[in-house]
């Protein structure tokens, strides 16, 4: 009796330590940015901040990119940034983690640039026209035809 | 009586399965092999060492299999394995691959043993000396970043080059050039543009130097929102569309010139040997469809996904989970009184 219940505890210990650890993403989820009626602009990172950011934008948002007049009316911009992080599934790759912010950029029926922040902080040790020359200086991801 | 009886029985039986077992090994068709490739080209010796000695068995030519390794019905499992292991990687054909598929294929390897995945557990308990030590797996891990390093972003013109490719190819449409078919993956799935329209819900990078945008069609959205993991629904479509890295002036790295387009389609019956999902690739401008026929996921694609991406339904790119509910309450609640200001 006593060799059975030896060997149904080390059984048990031996699954419980093989078995998946407990992940400590307790109270996390994941996030997908739901850019509503803008489209995918562009995507950057930074290795320096450690932080990846996806361009959205509405059609004049990609004309104003597209051309040298930055003056193009009622486009409307959001630069949503994270945190990057390592792939957790894979090495050598890394991935957009936790929100950081949303900012959005927006000119109005006279061409003039409206720059706010609608999550989070504007990075340290930036101003507002270095945010709006930043968003200037996307330019449109390519594909085939 | 009755024990005479039962002895005759056992003997009978036990003739039985020794014939048996004699008849099984006139079925017992030997794998085929090839003389052995010494070093592999550009590998260093003592990766070379590593790999001859923990994989080479099953993925290679080579093999130094054991008396029962070649003893039907244990050499049907075994050369079953040995195939489909050739099938997903070949060290004695590594001087076909190129160089970039040389440095994928390292990734893989050294993620699959980081993950305890290969050599296979299984084949660890009857071959012991294929495991690998810590500083073994180190070692593969530096080769791996080693192939990186040799490359340098690629210079800011490549995009303009891209550009130009791009309005050359728009003013072909305007004048009226024939526009050439839809590309077509073997396995039959068509280049679909569509995922231009579908919510990107991941970004990525490898150090192979590239910068991938993961976009996901509305099945394949609600069912990441549902954790609807396992199995994925049928209908589910993942796109990927992988450049090239371009650094800029401020140091920031943006999309540059387009390298491929990836997809994952689910359709459980269409796709049962890659556990439900199509893959198709689609490389360069001219977007030339990856494989020579329908089985080419069986042997590159499915075998990292079905190791190390599980968890996920055999998906790497889902989400993950970072992100504190709370932080993404107030964020909507953020936006909800922006649309409903008092």
């Amino acid at each position: 009796m006593k060799k059975i219940l030896f060997k149904l505890l080390l059984s048990s210990v031996i699954f419980v330590s093989c078995s998946k650890n407990v992940e400590s993403d307790a109270g996390k989820i994941r996030f997908m940015f739901d850019a509503g009626d803008l489209m995918f602009i562009s995507s950057s990172f930074n290795p320096e901040r450690q932080t990846m950011s996806a361009l959205y934008g509405n059609q004049q948002a990609v004309s104003l990119l597209s051309s040298s007049n930055k003056r193009q009316i009622r486009s409307s911009f959001k630069l949503v940034t994270y945190q990057m992080q390592d792939d957790p599934n894979y090495f050598g790759s890394k991935v957009n983690g936790e929100l950081l912010r949303v900012e959005t950029l927006k000119t109005d029926t006279k061409g003039n640039l409206e720059y706010g922040i609608e999550f989070g902080k504007m990075p340290s040790g930036q101003n507002k026209d270095q945010r709006i020359a930043n968003f200037l200086d996307h330019e449109v991801v390519k594909f085939p035809q | 009586m009755k024990h005479i009886k039962r002895n005759k029985l056992l003997t009978i039986t036990l003739l039985c399965l020794g014939l048996s077992f004699i008849v099984l090994q006139f079925f017992n068709e030997p794998i085929a092999q090839a003389s052995a490739k010494g070093q592999l080209e550009g590998v260093p010796e003592e990766v070379s060492f590593i790999l001859e000695r923990s994989c080479y068995n099953c993925h290679s030519n080579t093999q130094q299999l054991s008396f029962f390794d070649k003893i039907a019905p244990i050499s049907w499992i075994v050369n079953k394995d040995i195939k489909r292991a050739r099938e997903v990687m070949n060290f004695s054909e590594w001087d076909k691959l190129s160089e970039a598929e040389k440095k994928g294929k390292f990734y893989a390897i050294f993620n699959m043993v980081k993950a305890g995945k290969m050599p296979l557990p299984s084949y660890i308990l009857t071959h012991p000396e294929s495991k690998l030590s810590k500083i073994e797996i180190e070692t593969i891990k530096q080769f791996a970043l080693s192939l990186s390093e040799k490359d340098a972003f690629i210079p800011l013109n490549t995009v303009a080059d891209t550009i130009q490719t791009f309005q050359a190819q728009q003013t072909f449409a305007a004048l009226g050039v024939a526009k050439a078919e839809v590309p077509v993956s073997p396995n039959g799935i068509t280049y679909n543009a569509d995922f231009k329209s579908w919510k990107v819900i991941g970004m990525s990078t490898l150090i192979d130097n590239s910068i991938r945008i993961i976009y996901g069609n509305d099945i394949a959205v609600k069912a990441i929102a549902a954790e609807n993991f396992h199995p994925w629904p049928d209908g589910s479509a993942i796109a990927k569309a992988v450049f090239k890295q371009t650094k800029k002036a401020n140091g920031e790295i943006v999309p540059g010139d387009f390298v491929n387009m990836q997809y994952m389609v689910k359709d459980k019956a269409k796709y049962s040997g890659t556990e439900g999902w199509g893959f198709a690739k689609f490389n360069g401008h001219e977007l030339k469809p990856t494989g020579k026929t329908a089985l080419f996921a069986q042997q590159s694609c499915i075998s990292c996904h079905r190791q190390l991406a599980a968890s996920t339904g055999f998906l790497f790119n889902v989400p993950p989970k970072v992100n504190s509910k709370k932080l993404i309450e107030n964020y909507l609640k953020t936006l909800q009184n922006e649309k409903d200001p008092i």
